[in-house]
């Protein structure tokens, strides 16, 4: 039954979700508990246009999907700071942007011959290897990244005020979180799907804030269930040929419903 | 130590702080005082270097500070604990607090008799409470400068009394300097403090003996 796993393209598979799962989770609190919610999903969407762009111009898409998106995620967050644009706006008036013209692209560009549903899904089992090697990479920089500035990060999130007063640049910090947040969704996005990848930045600490009165419990349950729930998604999407962004996503789901109907229990 | 010269503060048309001038020494007490609206907070927030000024300077030290906001701005969605609050504020904190670090947020929190909520939720708590947490926050690194923006204001009375005694011990023996903007002077005064009176300008800055006086001759602080 777990004759799978000897195959090479399975074990990448949970080399990738692996990395992905646990660099998702290292991000989550910081982004999700600062209000920033759906930077991913518009970080995603834009992703998608940069990889059609990608297909279009040369072989390897990452090359171009990667400077455009963490450029719009510049851009998202410069807007953002604007004090006419709150951050949902201008979330929203990029990736929707960016969404259309790649729609276009796929439309009337010459030699487009993959399918959009494809994309908005995702495939980890056909993931090149410098996927894996990005998702690593997505993974190493994500810990330096937040073990080295983790007070600075967890004030920015908490209070912003006493964090300027700390002397803390919260401005660079922001950007630098949204271009490794940018990072991550394009590393992720064709593997884990354009409608799905999102999720994974939001539900680790959606989850792990059911279980934890500590910001530092938040990070380490999240952690532990990102990795919880990618190895279990990829075991059981393969062989019931499900798709594996899409199962990690209803399971994230089921976790948390189950996490607030054990609490209301609890509570009675 | 801290000296502000003409200083003016505009939000767009409004104009917050009109060409305030004056001066704090080592060691000083001062307490501000003034009506809702006059400028208190935007003075602090220039103090602390939250604010810059519109025109004028600010000469500041670079001593030690430490700071209370008057409402924290914080995100009350985040779970976090009352260590963890306390530790954002030191210094060089590490990933994890060392014993002896533990061993004096422990001290802190017993000194504001909330020695029990440790490592309780920060939303488990009154509004009082988190007050105590956020000025063992301000004061648990020994800084030098302690600017504290309506410090009481959540505080029941009794307690109140407890922390402007703290505050006069704090003052007594390390000689730290401290600014305390308040409504209400009563407990908070020693005779030696200076005393400002602020309403978009400086009206009053001298001893509270003779703020006594400016007062008797018919202007109110709150």
């Amino acid at each position: 039954m777990l004759d799978f796993l000897g195959y090479g393209f399975i074990q990448q598979a949970f080399l990738i979700g692996i990395a992905l799962g646990l660099a998702a989770a290292l991000l989550s609190p910081f982004i999700v508990l600062n209000h920033q919610a759906m930077i991913g999903d518009g970080l995603a969407h834009i992703s998608f246009t940069g990889i059609v762009l990608g297909i279009l111009l040369q072989g390897e898409p990452l090359l171009i999907a990667l400077p455009l998106v963490i450029g719009a995620s510049l851009l998202i967050k410069y807007l953002a700071n604007r004090k006419n644009i709150n951050g949902d706006a201008a979330i929203g008036i990029v990736s929707a942007t960016a969404f259309a013209i790649g729609l276009i692209l796929v439309k009337k560009g010459a030699g487009f011959n993959i399918s959009i549903e494809s994309m908005l899904v995702g495939n980890i089992f056909t993931a090149t290897t410098t996927e894996l090697i990005l998702s690593l990479i997505a993974l190493a920089v994500s810990a330096v990244f937040v073990i080295w500035n983790y007070r600075s990060l967890l004030l920015v999130t908490y209070d912003q005020d006493y964090a300027r007063f700390s002397k803390i640049k919260v401005a660079w910090l922001n950007y630098a979180l949204a271009a490794l947040t940018a990072f991550f969704i394009v590393t992720g996005v064709r593997t884990i799907g354009v409608l799905m990848i999102s999720a994974l930045t939001i539900f680790p600490s959606i989850f792990a804030s059911q279980w934890s009165v500590s910001f530092k419990g938040t990070l380490l349950i999240g952690l532990v269930s990102s990795l919880t729930v990618v190895i279990i998604g990829i075991f059981i999407a393969h062989p019931l040929g499900l798709p594996v962004g899409a199962t990690i996503v209803v399971l994230y789901a089921v976790a948390v419903l189950g996490g607030a109907l054990i609490k209301l229990i609890m509570r009675r | 130590m801290i000296e502000f010269k003409n200083v003016s503060v505009n939000f767009g048309d409004f104009q917050a702080l009109r060409n305030v001038s004056f001066h704090i020494k080592e060691g000083d007490f001062m307490h501000i005082v003034g009506p809702n609206g006059s400028g208190k907070t935007t003075l602090i927030r220039l103090l602390v270097g939250l604010l810059k000024p519109s025109e004028g300077t600010i000469v500041r030290s670079d001593a030690t500070m430490g700071y209370l906001p008057q409402k924290a701005n914080i995100n009350q969605k985040l779970p976090i604990t009352v260590s963890e609050v306390i530790y954002s504020g030191f210094a060089r904190p590490k990933l994890k607090p060392s014993k002896q670090d533990v061993a004096l947020i422990k001290a802190w929190l017993d000194k504001m008799e909330i020695g029990h909520l440790y490592d309780k939720s920060m939303s488990y708590l009154s509004g009082g409470q988190q007050q105590r947490v956020y000025i063992v926050r301000a004061l648990i690194s020994e800084p030098r400068v302690i600017v504290l923006d309506e410090p009481t204001s959540a505080l029941d009375p009794s307690f109140r009394e407890k922390f402007y005694l703290l505050l006069k011990e704090i003052h007594a023996k390390r000689g730290a300097t401290i600014v305390n903007v308040t409504h209400d002077l009563t407990d908070a005064v020693s005779v030696g403090d200076c005393t400002m009176y602020v309403d978009q300008e400086v009206r009053f800055c001298g001893s509270y003996r003779d703020f006594q006086t400016f007062e008797h001759e018919g202007h109110h602080h709150a």
